[in-house]
């Protein structure tokens, strides 16, 4: 526009003192062809529509169709729409997914793609950038970025068929000859009333239907739950072998979460790493539930969560153990422990906890660290890889 | 995803046919620039008026372009610039030559040729001829302004690949610039001998060509132009594509030719039906909408003030108070005297076009500041910080408001004004006029009828009520009792009252004015014998 300005001025100069009706044509068709142009982009962009479609849940080593829909939902067709899909780095391979092309009346194009699912990770597909413009260039190109959309990795599993940790208490949920820890929903029978008994306990419907009046009888029971306390704070791995031994810690936390639901266990996750979608990052505590579901909020955690230095180990560790119950099993993933986690850990135990480590990548003073953990009598593990995990509290 | 292999047979015959269309255009936009040119040597050398110089134009251009192409990058002989340009005006001359000799005729041509066998270079470098060659010169010269840009955007493989990998450089924005400085300058010429041409200049004579012509001349030229610049923006893009490995529609490039086509159209459409001309210059047209917008404003006044002078003007008439100047009652203005005046003999037609005229061209001038404005960071920068926006938001912000204080002080006086009319009225009584002054303007029937209604009322008023069911006769008897001394006044009284209501015959003023007489004498007689010391006081 800049570019014949002067000529436009010469133009207007003509066409007002002189009342020239051929330089008022030619004015009105530059500057018609100017603003027709900047109009037609702007609209154009405005009734795109676009969609993006792809299974957002995979797991480590998955191939994901992602499908991108591209709608001119206007009469006037684009002439020319560039379109740049950003993929992560991790997913990508060293693709690009960038087109030009052409949307008719009410045209439709489809860009299918794959990645690969590489890394675990929380991953963002996009933003889809759309740029187009006038054909003659008189105007500058419009944009306009499609948000992203998530894509979660779940971090490896191995199965951990042979998994036995030594434990002052068998896994899971057991019977408990103590009555106060009687559990309401497990109904064992019924029985007359007496007195002394609670008016909670009667059962309506079977007194009302056997015209005697009866109390419900319930079965004592206790859970003894499994807690994975990962450690990613960065401190506490070597930088020699940082990122291997970090999603070697993920993975083995993956597993022995894998591992509990398969048991029908409640297992819960605590974690000092970094979370991108919680508030200052703090990743949220996921405390010991049974279920699906609970898995698929664990695994994802586990698939977002990041190494930080945000949160020390032993204070973590302090304000972790206060929420768990008594006789949970804690499994604490890190990279090395220092004395002072000792103590915390050894403090764990004396709260009636029964904790047990587990030490992932290239461990240096491996020899100390054994002496220490014998000293205070806490279970020791370690894997340094990925087959070494599979192999955790047994031989295969 | 890989981007298009930019080396294959069908992109360079896309890219060939690209160029040629290149070429056809900017032959094109040379034969327009022929046909005003034609017509404006025509006014400074009568004689000249050759009708087929566009076509010649275009086919010399058309040759210039392609010859030099073929050359060097389809035949790849360099060979020496020189004989190839040498060897071109050879042919340049002869075809202009015959195409000279063609104009009048076989014969003509026939005729020259003898001529020839006289004095050949008289005869074959005629004036015309040399004029004609001299154009032919200047297009040839043009289509070489044009060549090298055009052939820095073709779409040449080996080079682009050079590019890519950093070994040479192609401006190709630099290459587009240069050609929408031809283009422009081109246009700025035609546009300037169209308005000499057809600007009632008064040195230069009139020319029969319509100016519709003109117009249409440069909106095919400027049509072409817009066509050739698309398709070098799409050479541009295509460039820009190829180097950050984007994958393009294969059909894209005769899209683009289309589209462009179809956009121009649509445009020139637009431009077909916008106003060009215009009465009226813009003070005039301000002028006329300052008196429209005065009017409104006036019509306004009159809505709101003639309903309260209305009233005012029977309130004064009932009170009996001089009557109101009719100078200062409000007037309907009249509408069009203003507006007349501004647009002299003009029919309204004019005045509306050259309204719509001046709308649309300072929208558009508008427009297309802002977006300058906007799309240089250093202007915008520079009006940002000057705070203009500030100011004038702060001026329409202290507009606002002062309209609002006047608008809240005027609904306030008027509140104020109104109560206290209200407490006015609701405070006094209202005075009818006087049975007095009633009776001058009744005739004497009605005026004699009132006068004993007085009569009536006065006594009311001194303790002897007249009851409904009393005849006057009845009452005046009633009235004897008290005041014997009546009597005498009473009787005739009474009597000129039951003539006046209830008989048919005429009553004179005469009668009225004994009644009146009588009345008089009565309430004197009966205050002076209420109140005899105040009534010898009085008198």
């Amino acid at each position: 526009m800049a570019d014949f300005l002067p000529f436009l001025i010469f133009l207007m100069i003509l066409a007002v003192f002189l009342q020239a009706g051929p330089a008022l044509t030619v004015f009105y068709m530059i500057i018609g062809t100017f603003l027709l142009g900047f109009w037609w982009q702007k609209r154009a962009l405005k009734h795109l529509k676009v969609s993006r479609q792809f299974i957002d849940h995979a797991y480590l080593g998955e191939t994901i169709q992602i499908e991108l829909t591209i709608e001119n939902a206007s009469l006037l067709p684009i002439l020319w729409l560039e379109a740049h899909e950003s993929l992560p780095v991790n997913l990508r391979a060293g693709r690009e997914i960038k087109e030009v092309f052409s949307l008719g009346m009410r045209g439709k194009k489809t860009i299918q793609y794959e990645i690969n699912a590489f890394k675990r990770g929380y991953y963002p597909i996009g933003p889809l950038t759309l740029e187009t413009g006038d054909p003659l260039g008189l105007t500058k190109p419009s944009q306009i970025s499609i948000p992203e959309s998530p894509l979660t990795i779940y971090p490896r599993i191995v199965d951990l068929a042979a998994l036995g940790f030594p434990s002052r208490s068998p896994f899971g949920t057991i019977r408990n000859e103590n009555p106060i820890y009687e559990d309401p929903t497990r109904l064992m029978g019924k029985r007359n009333f007496q007195n002394g008994d609670s008016v909670r306990r009667i059962d309506w419907k079977s007194s009302a239907a056997s015209g005697e009046l009866l109390v419900k009888l319930y079965e004592a029971s206790i859970a003894l739950e499994l807690a994975l306390l990962l450690d990613l704070d960065k401190r506490s791995y070597p930088i020699e072998n940082f990122y291997d031994a970090t999603e070697l810690a993920v993975t083995a936390a993956a597993s022995l979460a894998a591992w509990a639901k398969q048991r029908q266990q409640s297992v819960g996750l605590f974690t000092n790493g970094l979370d991108p979608l919680a508030e200052e990052a703090l990743s949220p505590a996921l405390p010991p539930r049974k279920g699906a579901g609970h898995l698929v909020s664990l695994l994802e955690l586990l698939a977002r969560v990041q190494p930080g230095e945000q949160q020390a180990v032993d204070p973590w560790l302090q304000n972790t153990r206060g929420a768990l119950s008594w006789g949970t099993t804690l499994v604490f993933i890190s990279g090395q422990v220092a004395p002072e986690t000792f103590d915390q850990l050894f403090q764990t135990r004396k709260a009636g906890l029964n904790p047990i480590i587990l030490l992932t990548g290239k461990l240096f003073h491996l020899q100390e660290i054994r002496r220490a953990a014998a000293g205070y009598h806490l279970p020791l593990y370690t894997a340094a890889s990925t087959a070494d995990i599979s192999t955790i509290g047994g031989a295969k | 995803m890989t981007p298009q292999p930019a080396s294959s047979g069908t992109s360079q015959d896309s890219q060939r046919f690209i160029t040629l269309v290149n070429f056809i255009l900017v032959s094109g936009m040379l034969a327009c620039l022929a046909y005003i040119s034609n017509k404006f040597i025509g006014i400074f050398y009568d004689e000249w008026d050759i009708s087929g110089l566009p076509i010649l134009t275009f086919l010399i251009a058309f040759e210039s372009l392609l010859a030099p192409y073929i050359q060097s990058r389809i035949t790849r002989n360099r060979g020496n610039p020189l004989l190839s340009a040498a060897a071109e005006w050879i042919l340049i001359l002869l075809i202009s030559q015959v195409f000279l000799l063609l104009q009048p005729g076989a014969e003509g041509l026939w005729q020259a040729v003898r001529s020839w066998q006289d004095n050949f270079f008289q005869s074959f470098f005629d004036v015309d001829y040399d004029l004609l060659i001299f154009f032919l010169f200047i297009v040839w010269g043009l289509t070489r302004f044009f060549s090298p840009p055009l052939y820095q955007l073709e779409e040449d493989q080996d080079l682009m690949e050079q590019e890519k990998l950093g070994v040479t450089f192609n401006d190709r924005q630099e290459a587009r610039r240069s050609l929408m400085g031809l283009v422009f300058f081109l246009g700025f010429v035609m546009v300037g001998m169209t308005v000499l041409l057809k600007g009632n200049i008064k040195f230069i004579p009139f020319i029969k060509t319509p100016t519709r012509a003109f117009m249409v001349v440069l909106m095919i030229y400027f049509s072409l132009a817009f066509v050739f610049l698309a398709l070098n923006q799409y050479a541009i893009l295509k460039a820009r594509w190829y180097f950050n490995n984007i994958r393009v529609n294969s059909d894209l490039g005769k899209r683009w030719l289309l589209f462009s086509l179809a956009f121009i159209l649509i445009v020139v459409l637009l431009t077909v039906f916008l106003p060009t001309d215009f009465a009226l210059g813009f003070l005039p047209v301000a002028q006329a909408l300052f008196n429209v917008v005065l009017y409104i404003f006036g019509l306004v006044q009159f809505l709101f003030l003639f309903p309260i002078s209305f009233i005012v003007s029977i309130f004064t008439g009932l009170l009996g108070t001089q009557e109101t100047d009719p100078t200062l009652q409000p007037a309907l203005p009249e509408f069009g005297s203003e507006i007349a005046q501004t647009t002299g003999p003009l029919p309204w037609w004019n005045l509306v076009k050259s309204i719509l005229f001046w709308l649309v061209f300072l929208g558009l001038i508008v427009f297309a500041i802002r977006y300058c404005v906007n799309s240089h960071e250093g202007l915008k920068a520079f009006f940002d910080r000057i705070r203009i926006r500030a100011w004038l938001a702060d001026f329409w912000q202290s507009l606002k408001s002062g309209f609002k204080q006047i608008s809240r002080v005027t609904a306030e006086t008027m509140q104020r004004g109104l109560q206290q009319a209200r407490q006015f009225f609701a405070e006094r009584e209202v005075r009818l006029p006087s049975l007095k002054d009633l009776i001058k303007h009744l005739p004497p029937r009605q005026a004699l009828i009132l006068t004993y209604l007085d009569w009536v009322r006065w006594n009311k008023s001194h303790g002897l009520p007249r009851q409904s069911s009393q005849t006057p006769l009845e009452y005046a008897g009633t009235l004897s009792q008290k005041w014997p001394d009546l009597e005498p006044y009473l009787t005739p009284f009474t009597a000129d009252f039951i003539a006046a209501r209830y008989s048919p015959q005429e009553i004179d003023p005469a009668q009225l004015e004994e009644a009146q007489s009588l009345l008089k004498r009565m309430k004197d007689l009966i205050l002076a014998q209420q109140n005899p010391q105040t009534t010898q006081e009085t008198a």
